[in-house]
């Protein structure tokens, strides 16, 4: 029994730490060191921490994603992306904001990082918005609208996870919730133009009449493109579409394909792709894949080492057991805890990610108990933390979305704050 | 056989490229998919790109200890004992390396895994004798030469292995080999020694001036420290000294430590010692932890995985097997081959436990015919594979001494392969005269 106060308070502590914005490896480190020490079984935090810094699972799933993710960088490729899909958007006004919405969900299932596709698509769509007459908080809020696309990408630490729990592939897990994101994606496109039809947010506005303070706003730093090159531009979506084409259940490149391509496999060929292509110096490109790897390890994999850590303290303290049972008394609300839970953490920290893969550890696993598949409960909360940071004012894409139309960061989370919520009620309903 | 002078072509490009300079990394990767190619088995290179990356014995051990060093370095308790023992190492400085080499041996009969224990020593050693003006090389060098210690732990595979062929005790394997054993670290003391000397690679070098890398893991540089802070000085020590003492063979301290302490553990511990010790913000000791264990999956797990990659390159043009066989064929010449042959494998593919394991069990069996005890013939494989992977540029060992010293493995595999070679024909004359 004390045990069970003292992990709830621990566990209290934890989140409210993260939320106070206390790096979120070390509150989550210290919690499971915390429990393990109450429940007098320390081995159980080294024990978790080795389990989860080497999951063949996810490290060879994330870790390539991110490398081939620097290697694009490098080469620029991801300038020919964004420039691609942006250019003819422009000539669009009517659905200028809810277009800019949908190109951003597509770029960031190519360039997973929200801060990064953000800073990539902000830098060329926001300016460009701006001039068109909308308002600046709206122009920076659709691009950071669409911050969740990366709910396609195996290069998250979730589907890795997720794919473990429920003993399927990742590609598996990220298609099993393709109809609930696409959806979502659309919901939030419409509300965000029925926002800015109704607020008059779509024309007229100049940043002086809206008050933004453009002084500090980070110019271009990079020099503009003079021209899309096509290869270029789809060399970033070589590796999901060669993911997608060479599914098994598919069947359709077996010929000159192997069958179920690995994400590892998936990502050396566009790396190598993307050098021949640029012909960039293969010297450079190794260098950059292996930081890329390494990057990722330090960030992604450091924060599943300390939610892992963190659910080791849970399980020695005991506590796992009761919280599962205790769930199979209110089965029907777990989808709903599953996905707000990370979503209003989400919300209050700028990330969902330690939420979610604290509940995916926990409760995901006993999905069956409360009737529900684990594919299913895992994606939820998925996207529920995705949704959440994409109305989050702390998190990083935010800060940068922002930084470009010269407002503050509420001003975006404000009118995000409707179609996530309204995107994520969808979401949970439909798987 | 086109296939096997093929392989050795491209070995002998590959590891002439790497000595060139070429990024060893991208000279690997680029030799394992010419011999996965040409071999026609093109999903070998992903494979064992994929085994690799994921190795957890390799993982566990590389990246807390790089993780430590990124700590010891933001504390400066790295600075601190740098400072403590490089005075009484300038004393020493005659027989610096020899005593490196020494020490490393020692401390790997009690943590048996050699690159555990290149990684352990070496967050100490590297940087006390860099700052002592030892070339980066030659003081990574030093390290590796010591990590066949293990030959004297009971717990080493191979040590039962030959016991149970011979029908003997563990023990009395390891008391057959150790006057040879014996004999072969103190060559290797004395050449590494007259190497350093004859080469001048003991004094007066600075990282810089010898193109290492600064700034890469355990870079300590020895700014001026007004005192040594004796407490913080020791603190990058005491992993290696809980490894140590909660050794499982040593057994002393299972009243109040668990046994067997993993190097995981020891480092986190060393970690919040160290967080304790200089009053460090926690939250930028845990970013400095992961950040050290992010560079040294990109630089230390990267060149793992590219010998990973060639290695598998290797084995998929049938080289490896092939070359199995011709010693599992052995009919003469027995001792030589028994320890030359394992230990050229292993310069080549950086771990002797395959090839040692083949020979003994499919040629020490027999040793009655060549007039020798199955005990020696055994030791001599596992000697001759161990002394291979102290000069083997691919042995992970060598990637993380090369990655504290911040330079090329290859380098390590210069200074060693006279010493290394020096020892096995010692240890082949005492054992299978």
């Amino acid at each position: 029994m004390f045990l069970n106060i003292a992990a709830a308070v621990v566990t209290v502590l934890t989140f409210v730490a993260i939320i106070r914005r206390v790096e979120t490896r070390l509150a989550l480190l210290t919690g499971g060191l915390v429990m393990a020490l109450l429940a007098l079984n320390p081995q159980a935090w080294s024990q978790a921490f080795f389990n989860s810094m080497t999951t063949a699972g996810l490290i060879s799933v994330i870790l390539p994603v991110m490398g081939f993710a620097a290697v694009m960088e490098v080469t620029g490729c991801n300038r020919h992306l964004v420039k691609m899909l942006t250019d003819p958007l422009l000539r669009v006004r009517m659905v200028l904001v809810p277009a800019a919405m949908l190109v951003t969900y597509v770029i960031n299932t190519a360039i997973s990082s929200a801060a990064g596709c953000t800073a990539a698509v902000g830098v060329v769509l926001i300016p460009a918005m701006m001039a068109a007459g909308i308002h600046p908080a709206m122009a920076a809020a659709a691009v950071f609208a669409g911050t969740w696309g990366s709910v396609f990408s195996p290069g998250s630490p979730h589907p890795a996870v997720i794919a473990k729990i429920a003993n399927l592939s990742v590609m598996d897990v990220i298609l099993a919730h393709k109809w609930a994101s696409i959806v979502g994606a659309f919901l939030v496109a419409v509300l965000l133009f029925a926002e800015s039809k109704l607020f008059k947010q779509d024309r007229d506005w100049t940043p002086e009449k809206a008050g933004s303070d453009l002084s500090k706003a980070k110019g271009g730093t990079q020099e503009a493109l003079e021209k899309v090159n096509l290869i270029r531009a789809v060399v970033p979506t070589v590796p999901l579409i060669l993911l997608i084409l060479t599914l098994p259940q598919l069947g359709l490149t077996t010929g000159f394909l192997p069958k179920g391509l690995s994400v590892l496999e998936a990502m050396l060929i566009g790396t190598v792709l993307g050098m021949l292509i640029t012909w960039t110096s293969p010297v450079k490109v190794t260098k950059d894949f292996f930081d890329g790897m390494g990057r990722a390890y330090a960030g992604v994999i450091g924060i599943i080492i300390a939610a892992g850590v963190f659910i080791g303290g849970l399980q020695a303290a005991g506590v796992i057991d009761g919280l599962i049972s205790l769930l199979k008394t209110v089965k029907s609300a777990v989808p709903l805890l599953g996905t707000f839970g990370p979503f209003l953490l989400a919300v209050l920290s700028g990330s969902g990610d330690a939420a979610a893969l604290a509940f995916n550890n926990a409760v995901t696993p006993h999905a069956a108990d409360f009737g529900v598949k684990a594919v299913d409960l895992g994606n939820l909360a998925w996207i529920g933390g995705a949704l959440g940071r994409s109305m989050s004012p702390v998190s990083a894409a935010c800060i940068i979305a922002a930084g470009f139309a010269g407002l503050s960061p509420f001003e975006l989370a404000k009118r995000n704050a409707v179609p996530m919520i309204v995107a994520a009620l969808a979401v949970m309903l439909l798987l | 056989m086109v296939m096997n002078v093929f392989a050795a072509l491209v070995t002998v490009l590959a590891f002439a490229a790497i000595l060139k300079g070429l990024e060893v990394r991208l000279t690997l990767l680029a030799a394992g998919l010419v011999l996965a190619v040409a071999s026609w088995s093109l999903a070998a290179f992903p494979e064992a790109f994929m085994r690799s990356m994921t190795t957890s014995g390799l993982i566990s051990v590389i990246l807390p200890v790089m993780g430590f060093a990124a700590v010891m370095e933001l504390t400066g308790c790295d600075r601190h004992l740098v400072k403590l023992v490089t005075d009484f190492l300038m004393k020493m400085r005659a027989v610096l390396v020899p005593g490196a080499v020494l020490a490393t041996f020692l401390i790997n009969i009690a943590i048996p895994s050699a690159a555990g224990c290149a990684a352990a020593v070496g967050i100490v050693l590297v940087p006390a004798m860099i700052a002592a003006g030892v070339h980066p090389a030659m003081a990574a060098a030093a390290l590796l030469a010591g990590t066949w210690g293990s030959v004297f732990n009971p717990g080493l595979m191979h040590n039962p292995v030959i016991a149970k062929i011979a029908g003997v005790s563990p023990m009395d394997v390891i008391f057959g080999h150790s006057r040879a054993s014996i004999v072969g670290i103190l060559v290797v003391a004395a050449l590494s020694f007259i190497i350093a000397k004859v080469f001048q690679q003991d004094r007066g070098w600075t990282p810089e001036k010898a193109g290492a890398i600064v700034g890469g893991a355990g870079q300590a540089q020895a700014l001026p420290l007004e005192r040594v802070n004796l407490l913080w000085a020791l603190i990058p020590t005491v992993p290696l000294i809980l490894l140590v003492l909660t050794s499982d063979r040593l057994g002393l301290t299972t009243a109040w430590l668990p046994k067997g302490l993993t190097v995981l553990e020891a480092m986190a511990i060393g970690t919040v010692l160290g967080m304790l010790a200089t009053w460090t913000s926690p939250e930028k000791v845990t970013r400095h932890f992961f950040d050290g264990m992010g560079r040294a999956y990109g630089l230390v797990m990267g060149i793992i995985i590219a010998a990973g990659v060639f290695i598998a390159g290797l084995e998929a043009a049938g080289v490896v097997k092939a070359f199995l066989e011709a010693l599992k064929a052995t009919t003469s010449a027995v001792p030589f081959i028994g320890t030359f042959g394992p230990m050229l494998l292993t310069v080549v593919v950086g771990s002797g436990d395959a090839v040692t394991l083949a020979f003994n069990n499919a040629v020490t069996p027999q040793a009655a015919q060549f007039g020798l005890t199955p005990a020696h013939l055994g030791s001599l494989a596992m000697i001759g594979g161990a002394l291979g992977r102290s000069m083997s540029p691919v042995a992970a060992a060598a990637i993380i001494a090369a990655g504290l010293a911040g330079v090329n493995p290859v380098e390590l595999t210069k200074r060693n392969a006279i010493p290394m070679l020096a020892a096995a024909v010692a240890v082949m004359l005492i054992l299978g005269g």
